[in-house]
């Protein structure tokens, strides 16, 4: 079993590389990924692209009107992106913040809105129906670049297609009915009719159909602002006021993986996608969703990793990986995991629920070897560590989120010590198995940079070795005077590249075997789900009345640089940052040492109150490893838990309580 | 000829960009930093002040304003510290005694920093500029406006590194110089200007 | 004349206390010279000598505290050794312009020095030196004519001291001041001995004598160090006790002849008010001043014969803690305790603290409370910008 995650986006020697043709050629299977996904499970449903390619290039933010920042804190996760948004503000651009937390960037934004934790998506639900039912739509970009107008069977909820009338009809050429307005008879998108009606109820040749506008506009309705207020605790004023400002295009929506991280984060992006594409706030210039910016590169990955000709299978997630070790089994059939190899990713640390290392996956694998260049939790319980080189330490290749540039990443020094890079661990390993014939021996990193370049693709694109090694950096999207939007010209949909308001057939982001039946049919239209742990009508809630959530800190990426001495003395320790009013209750003062505990765990850590805090939630930056902890950890509290369809640890989902030990 | 430094406190997010590159730019020994941020609400790195959620988190980075009238070279007894030409207030590590009056003398606590013990670093080898005098135990030292990278003709390492584009540095003599760029039409402080120091430091608000 | 003009005075500038003391305000060598010739810049440049004007009389290297003038070619402590040598009993000392320098009659007892500079040049240490062995006659009789009379009450000054530490250590002085003379016959084989000059190798003697002529600019750093007790580091505080002083200390002690009337020697005296900030001690250019911390005790200790009397001690406490006085005593060159008191280390600096309750030295304590203050003041002045 291959554990990767997103330590080192490098192409070579990074979890974008050369590990994919070692696993390939010993045919491991690989660990799916989960975390940050529901976002773009979301955002797949409506403008496609899978989970990644949903953001626009950041420089798109110049453009906005308005930008709301939704569940984000750039100044301290992108602060890239932060200066580009504070340079939009300066041109007059409105900033809007929506987070549980008051952050850095609630502060320099025009605007703080408080919301209570794992609501947003009955937030977006309700501004939806405000802007539907007070005619802020915009019909024009609706009839044109989404679904709207097309028209959805009563009978099996699915769109009304040529194929339902003419079985003969290649699936290729499979063409989608709309009603002509002008002709008022329904008619093939691909005929070009003059005007297409929104909304409306018909029968087409005897099948009962509704335009999935109306659809939506009926499912919305339940969704008062009266109703999401109550749940979000935002007056019904404010609520209005942003829808309001919403709809007035173009703005941008700031998010990145803040509201991914409750069970319901994939409905949020579903519904705030949908929203977008109902006042044409997506694919233009100055509205659309920026926060993770990624490209997909035209590689040779086909030639450098599939060495048998396919991928390494991943269809098991992170989320149930203890459960599959410990049976050993995976939906009943066994599946026997007996080794595991860990690089790029500090999995025990950033996996939720830690405690399922110690008593389901350690205890049940038979080896384990980390490759990595840091002593992270997962290394330190690991049989063997193998030294990785630093990324300044190996040349590579590299493209980055939030930036529209391919880069040569040139070593700046040799690996010191023992360490090697990545790709030259993974060649000797694999000439000791005998796989010589994929990693030769006595070739150095540039050969496979230049491997992993060699395709017409990106030679179309100009992008070469020479270009690369001679400018370093070479832009690959966009231009600086028009940075790339997302879906412009259109989406990456099978609705003939319009945006999805009404999800034909939602299929969870990884199938491994998942009840869905109950909720598939649900999952077609964005509705409210409430967060399954972190939710006031949980009973649970009484026992552990506060919502825990592990914001991103600006002294770490995630658990990298940990133990970085430098950094240290800025943050130098575990904090429990509490509310004044959650404190003064359980007689906790700054400085005490507390307990923050669950039914999972716990972690016993200095408090702090913290004003920043809404009194409720209680938070300890992320990325500290269990022996910066006085005992436990951050990560015991976190739920495995997840949403069937978004497959995604839902680590803010997460009650606990604290107290003074 | 005077240089100056400007910082735009709307654009600080108090990201330590600035702190961390000087301490790597100058090798700076443990816990030593001549580079530092203020943080509204307390001691603790990122703290708001106010009441949930009409709060408050603004950032002050301070490092030696330089000022045209220093206290601290006044009460010297070594004449280790003494103003330039250019208007950058220098240490001198061979000079100086560890006594502190500086320090104390200074009105912006904290710009000044004493080595009490022998300096020791995280790494064994020396990070940043080989330009940068070899810091020593007992002594006081702070921020040079990296005069070794001025003498190379570049600018100093907090204005290079500052990722918010928030800092401005140059000769304020010079109408056509980034600081006087930065700050024509601005509104600007400088910190206890009523103490009669001038500083080179001006905060834009 | 050696010094003729003052091509040949080499000027320590790093050891100046004006250059290294702000404030201090030492002037004794521009106050005291005959012909104008130095100028005290304080802060930074120091000494300047206006060579041209200099007349030589090499006044400035024994009435210097901290030894700044000197020369590649002046040695006094040769003078004893030639004394010792010839074991004269009583010594005719004529300075470098004496048209006559010869003895009065011819006596085995009896010899004659001349030395290549005015005789204000001998410091004081080396006239009690000096005294020990032999009978002083200063022969000062065609002082009256020379450029150089000035000099004169600082010469009767060093004889003095001289002779008051002689008599303190149970000597009796024997220094005349010869003001009037007979015209010396010139007699061959009573011409005076030189002495002062540096035994040198023919090899450097040549090369001083070649570059003598040589106008040259004043180079700090280089020909500066014309003892070899001056190490590299010279010039910061603790290391600026002249070679006389340093030569004294074992010769006073070694003839010390108990009983007698003790010597006016410079003390000070600390009081209760010290915070122990330590400022005196680590300024104090001679070292004498020195403190011992051990088992919790700070114990200040003190050398009168060593002390230079810069008052800088006093000048730079904050708390008015140190008193200088001039008294009666009996050992100047044996290390004295003068105040003790109980104490702790700091535990921010590790500094000694008899603040045992926050555990901060006075200057960490001032650091913290003007810390606090001043960002107090900025995180009002953040959160009013805003408004």
């Amino acid at each position: 079993m291959f554990d990767i995650a997103s330590g080192d986006y490098g192409f070579v020697n990074g979890c974008l590389g050369m590990y994919q043709r070692f696993a390939n050629s010993i045919g491991a299977s690989k660990l799916n990924v989960c975390y940050d996904q529901a976002t773009g499970h979301g955002t797949d449903r409506v403008i496609g692209g899978g989970v990644w390619l949903w953001g626009s290039e950041p420089m798109t933010l110049l453009d906005a009107k308005k930008i709301i920042i939704w569940g984000s804190n750039p100044v301290y996760s992108t602060p890239q992106n932060w200066r580009i948004i504070k340079e939009a503000q300066r041109k007059g651009a409105k900033v809007i913040d929506i987070d549980v937390i008051y952050s850095a960037t609630a502060n320099k934004s025009d605007e703080f809105i408080p919301i209570v934790p794992g609501s947003d998506l009955m937030l977006a639900l309700a501004m939806t129906n405000y802007i539907i039912g007070h005619n802020l739509i915009n019909v024009p970009f609706m009839k044109a670049r989404t679904t709207a107008p097309f028209l959805v069977r009563k009978d099996n909820g699915k769109m009304l297609r040529k194929s339902d009338f003419d079985s003969q009809t290649d699936p290729k050429e499979d063409d989608f009915y709309v009603w002509d307005s002008v002709a008022n008879q329904p008619v093939l998108l691909k005929s070009g009719p003059k005007d297409v009606a929104i909304e409306g109820t018909y029968n087409v040749k005897g099948l009962d159909v509704e335009t999935v506008f109306t659809l939506l506009k009926n499912h919305v309705k339940q969704y008062t602002v009266e109703k999401a207020s109550e749940l979000t605790k935002i007056p019904v004023e404010k609520i209005e006021y942003l829808a309001r400002t919403y709809a007035d295009s173009p703005t941008m929506v700031y998010t990145n993986y803040g509201i991914d991280h409750y069970q319901n984060g994939h409905l949020w992006a579903f519904a705030a996608l949908v929203m977008a594409s109902l006042t044409g706030n997506i694919g233009v210039k100055g509205a659309g969703f920026v926060g993770n910016y990624v490209m997909y590169m035209p590689l040779n990955y086909k030639g450098a990793f599939y060495t048998n000709g396919k991928a390494a299978t991943s269809k098991i997630p992170q989320t149930i990986f203890h459960q599959v070790v410990k049976d050993q089994a995976l939906a009943g059939k066994p599946y026997p995991i007996k080794a595991m190899l860990t690089f790029c990713s500090n999995s025990m640390s950033n996996m939720g629920q830690q405690n399922v290392w110690f008593t389901d996956i350690l205890p049940n694998l038979d080896f384990h070897v980390v490759i990595d260049f840091e002593l992270t939790d997962t290394a330190r319980y690991a049989d063997i560590v193998l030294p990785a080189a630093f990324w300044m330490e190996v040349d590579d290749l590299r493209v980055s989120y939030n930036n529209p540039y391919m880069m040569m990443q040139e070593k700046a020094i040799e690996p010191l010590y023992e360490s090697k890079p990545p790709v030259e661990i993974f060649g000797m390993i694999a000439r000791k198995m005998g796989l010589e014939k994929f990693f030769p021996q006595g070739v150095d990193d540039t050969y496979w940079v230049k491997m992993m370049l060699d395709t017409d693709a990106l030679r179309k694109m100009n992008v070469t070795y020479d270009r690369l090694k001679a400018e370093k950096a070479v832009r690959v999207q966009g231009t600086s005077e028009k940075p790339y939007i997302r879906g412009e010209k259109y989406f990456l949909t099978k609705s003939a590249g319009r945006a999805q308001l009404y999800a034909e057939n939602p299929l969870p982001r990884v199938n491994y075997g998942q009840d869905l039946s109950q909720i598939t049919k649900k999952e077609r239209l964005p509705y409210f789900k409430a967060p399954g742990e972190a939710w006031r009508d949980n009973p649970l809630f009484k026992k552990y009345p506060l919502v825990y959530i592990q914001e991103h800190s600006r002294y770490r990426v995630h658990s990298q640089w940990f133990n970085t001495p430098m950094l240290r003395e800025l943050d130098p320790e575990p904090l429990a940052k509490i509310s004044r009013k959650d404190a003064e209750s359980r007689n906790i003062k700054t400085g005490d040492i507390v307990e923050v505990f669950n039914d999972r765990g716990r972690a016993v850590l200095k408090a702090e109150i913290n004003d920043a805090m809404s009194p409720g939630v209680l938070s300890i930056p992320k990325g500290w490893q269990r022996e910066q902890f006085i005992k436990g950890c951050y990560q015991e509290l976190t739920s495995a838990t997840s949403d069937p369809m978004a497959v995604n640890f839902a680590y803010f989902d997460c009650l606990v309580d604290v107290r003074k030990v | 000829m005077r240089y100056a430094m400007a910082i735009d406190l709307d654009r600080c997010t108090g990201c330590h960009a600035c702190t961390v590159a000087c301490k790597v730019e100058n090798n700076l020994p443990n816990l030593i930093w001549w580079n530092r941020i203020i943080t509204v609400g307390g001691e603790s790195p990122d703290t708001p002040k106010g009441n949930f959620p009409d709060l408050k988190m603004e950032f002050l980075p301070i490092n030696c304003q330089h000022c045209e009238n220093p206290p601290c070279t006044a009460v010297c007894p070594v004449n280790a510290t003494y103003k330039r030409e250019d208007g950058i207030v220098v240490q001198d590590y061979d000079k100086c005694i560890g006594c502190r009056l500086c320090i104390t003398a200074c009105p912006y606590s904290g710009v000044r920093q004493f080595n009490a013990k022998k300096p020791e670093y995280a790494i064994e080898v020396a990070m940043g500029d080989d330009g940068v005098a070899p810091h020593k135990e007992k002594v006081v030292e702070k921020c040079t406006f990296c005069a070794h990278r001025l003498a190379k003709g570049l600018e100093p390492a907090c204005i290079r590194t500052c990722q918010n584009l928030a800092r401005f540095f140059g000769d304020i003599d010079d109408p056509q110089s980034e600081v006087s760029k930065a700050i024509k039409g601005r509104r600007y402080v400088k910190l206890l200007d009523h103490k009669g120091t001038k500083p080179a430091v001006f905060y834009l608000t | 004349m050696l010094f003729d003009k003052g091509y040949s005075i080499a000027i320590a500038g790093h050891r100046c206390l004006n250059r290294t003391y702000c404030g201090v305000e030492c002037q004794h060598c521009k106050n005291l010279c005959p012909s104008d010739a130095v100028a005290v810049t304080f802060h930074q440049s120091g000494i300047v000598l206006d060579k041209d004007k200099c007349v030589g009389c090499g006044l400035c290297f024994s009435e210097c505290p901290v030894q700044v003038f000197g020369s590649s070619r002046w040695d006094e402590t040769s003078i004893v050794g030639k004394i010792e040598e010839k074991g004269w009993k009583i010594t005719d000392f004529f300075c470098g312009r004496h048209s006559s320098p010869y003895q009065d009659d011819k006596n085995r007892d009896r010899g004659a020095i001349r030395l290549p500079a005015c005789l204000a040049i001998v410091t004081r240490g080396c006239w009690y030196e000096t005294g020990m062995k032999t009978e002083v006659r200063l022969r000062l009789d065609q002082c009256r004519q020379c450029p150089m009379e000035k000099t004169l009450p600082r010469l009767k000054c060093s004889i003095e001291t001289a002779a008051e530490w002689l008599a303190a250590s149970g000597h009796t002085p024997r220094f005349n001041l010869i003001h009037q003379s007979n015209r010396s016959r010139v007699k061959v084989n009573l011409k005076a001995v030189d002495a002062g000059l540096k035994v040198t190798s023919r090899r450097d003697l040549f090369l001083s004598l070649v570059k003598e002529g040589v106008r040259e600019t004043p180079d700090d750093k280089l020909g500066a160090n014309t003892s070899s007790s001056l190490s590299s580091g010279e010039g910061r505080p603790g290391t600026c006790l002249p070679d006389w002083r340093r030569r004294l200390a074992p010769v006073y002690s070694r003839n010390m002849i108990e009983g007698s009337l003790p010597a006016y020697w410079p003390t000070i005296t600390l009081n209760s008010r010290c915070v122990h900030c330590g400022l005196c001690v680590l300024l104090c250019p001679s070292g004498t001043l020195h403190r011992i911390v051990e088992d919790g005790i700070c114990t200040y200790h003190f050398t009168s014969g060593f002390c230079l009397d810069c008052r800088i001690c006093q000048l730079i406490c904050e708390q008015k803690a140190i008193e200088r006085a001039r008294e009666q005593v009996a050992k100047p060159f044996e290390k004295t305790c003068i105040y003790t008191s109980p104490v702790d280390e700091c535990r921010r600096c590790g500094n000694v603290t008899s603040d045992f309750h926050t555990r901060l030295c006075y200057r960490c304590r001032q650091e913290v409370s003007l810390d606090s203050e001043f960002k107090d003041v900025c995180r009002k002045l953040l959160i009013q910008d805003d408004d």
